[in-house]
């Protein structure tokens, strides 16, 4: 499985320890092109920090990150993003000062290759980017239902609907890859199909692979094509979510071996 | 009325002066999250350059080649030393900016000397006469230049990508990375920006009647009491609290000249500033989470 011609981010064998403390040991598996990948586990177990190891925040000890063949370990953040990884946080880090549409246009890949100077006199090459940049994300933001509030400052607006911003602002850098930090952290019912119903479509028109982690089961399950649970910094399972959620090693993890 | 009106433009002029060199103080402080106290010296060595250069050159060359040496100083400092120190701690970095300031002062005693010199202004010692009020040119050109300059940093920070990165990188670093922006490309041009401003406030600050002297520095340094009123994280702030600062001082030195021997208005800005880190200390436009700083 690891192998698999199309995989598109292969984590091999990565570990990170803090001060002996070991947040993640050997966590291994792959992502493929276009698929929604989720990883699951208990609070601690090292989910949040296997992010900030893809994203280039944190640097492993051991092990590698490939991203279409590439390795991303020692790359710094911004590197990372250019790769073609955009992602999301778990406290929602729009830029809230901010308009719906500048949060966007931020995103742009190659937004800014022409120099400051022409930017201000808006001539020649910067006055075609911006123009194209426009387009592209008012496409995205059609795409999440965010488009009638494009000139709203984004601090403004309920926690839900920056959410729905925030995955906008990750589409709108054209990415091949988007991580997602729970994605429904902090949401209501409806509110959290409404979420998964967006990455769906995300993932269904653009055909952008989604890795995200998540702890709401019931989301994971209904839109994830594979699921991998961590527990302790260890893979305990991976597989379909029909086949993860029979698991016995998930199961007791998440219920503390109550049963 | 005639006295204050020419009092009130002067202090507007000087107050925009002060403005242009808040805003520098703002956007390094929101752009690199440092507090830059070699800013004044950065002041100093922009009229020193338009001064050694003017003989030589046409005015706007001269103004510009300090553009030139100021940015590049501004971004020595930045490259060298404050990228290497900020996960030391803010302490460590501010100490670092004094000691820069420190030797910057004492770099243009060693080229130019104790003494004082000419003006450094782009228009003389001429005046017009408005209803009776006598204005200097040098007030009007401050103030014309000013405006045009605050509408260019306005259009660079709504309208241009540049302008948003900045934007993004000071509301949250972390969330910048992750859109792919260098964020130490950033925090270059916030301190290449802050001392292009310093340069522009530099000719108006040795401009009729001030000259360019080794004090000029120190006299720059009244932006700081600007920043605290405005509020550390303003723009708007800034602009307003040079405007309330420049006309302290020129009011205060026209209509207090009897008391404390003349120097009274020369304490006036402080006197604010402190009275209004007491009361209210994110400042008149600032957010309340800068209190920690």
């Amino acid at each position: 499985m690891a192998e698999h011609a199309t995989d598109l981010l292969e984590v091999d064998g990565i570990s990170l320890s803090f001060s002996g403390v070991k947040a993640l040991d050997g966590v291994t598996f792959s992502v493929r092109e276009g698929e929604v990948f989720a990883v699951i586990g208990p609070n601690g177990a090292g989910k949040s920090s296997l992010f900030n190891c893809i994203s280039g925040v944190y640097r492993p000890q051991a092990g590698s990150v490939r991203f279409g063949g590439d390795e991303l370990i020692g790359l710094k953040p911004h590197r990372v993003a250019r790769k073609g990884i955009a992602r999301t946080f778990q406290n929602v880090e729009v830029f809230p000062a901010m308009t719906v549409q500048e949060n966007l246009l931020l995103a742009r890949d190659g937004f800014m290759k022409a120099g400051p100077l022409s930017c201000m006199v808006r001539i020649g090459r910067s006055a075609r980017e911006e123009r194209e940049a426009v387009v592209a994300v008012q496409r995205y933001a059609e795409m999440l239902r965010i488009d009638h509030l494009l000139s709203a400052p984004v601090g403004s607006l309920p926690h839900g609907t920056q959410k729905r911003i925030e995955l906008a602002r990750a589409l709108a850098m054209e990415p091949r890859l988007i991580l997602l930090d729970e994605p429904v952290a902090g949401m209501n019912h409806d509110e959290t199909s409404e979420m998964g119903e967006a990455i769906r479509t995300v993932n269904r028109e653009v055909g952008v692979a989604i890795l995200l982690v998540e702890h709401d089961m019931t989301m994971v399950m209904g839109i994830s094509d594979r699921v991998c649970a961590l527990d302790f910094g260890q893979r305990i399972a991976l597989g379909t979510p029909a086949e993860v959620a029979r698991d016995a090693l998930v199961v007791n993890a998440y219920l503390g071996g109550a049963l | 009325m005639t006295l204050f009106l020419q009092l009130g433009f002067q202090g507007i002029a000087l107050g925009m002066v002060y403005a242009l060199i808040a805003l520098g103080f703002v956007i390094m402080t929101k752009g690199s999250n440092t507090f830059n106290f070699a800013h004044g010296e950065f002041v100093a060595v922009g009229a020193y350059v338009v001064l050694a250069l003017m003989p030589h050159l046409p005015y706007w060359l001269a103004f510009l080649g300090s553009i030139v040496v100021t940015v590049a100083l501004a971004l020595l400092v930045e490259a060298t030393l404050l990228r290497r120190l900020l996960d030391k701690g803010l302490t460590t970095v501010v100490l670092a900016t004094l000691g820069v300031s420190i030797m910057v002062h004492a770099l243009i005693l060693m080229v130019w000397g104790v003494g004082t010199k000419g003006s450094a202004g782009p228009v003389g010692s001429g005046t017009v006469e408005v209803g009776g009020v006598v204005l200097p040119l040098s007030g009007i050109a401050t103030i014309v230049a000013s405006v045009i300059v605050l509408a260019a940093l306005l259009v660079f920070f709504r309208r241009t990508p540049y302008g948003l990165a900045l934007r993004a990188t000071a509301s949250h670093q972390e969330a910048a990375l992750a859109q792919g922006i260098d964020i130490g490309r950033m925090f270059a041009l916030s301190w290449a920006i802050a001392a292009v401003l310093a340069v522009v406030a530099s000719i108006f600050l040795a401009s009729f009647p001030r000259v360019v002297s080794p004090s000029i520095a120190l006299v720059a340094l009244a932006a700081i009491p600007a920043v605290v009123i405005g509020g550390m994280d303003s723009l708007i702030g800034a602009v307003v609290g040079g405007l309330i600062v420049g006309l302290i001082q020129v009011l205060g030195a026209g209509y207090l000249a009897d008391y404390g021997g003349g120097k009274l208005h020369e304490v006036l800005p402080y006197v604010l500033m402190l009275l209004v880190l007491v009361v209210r200390p994110y400042g008149l436009f600032g957010s309340r989470g800068i209190e920690r700083v």
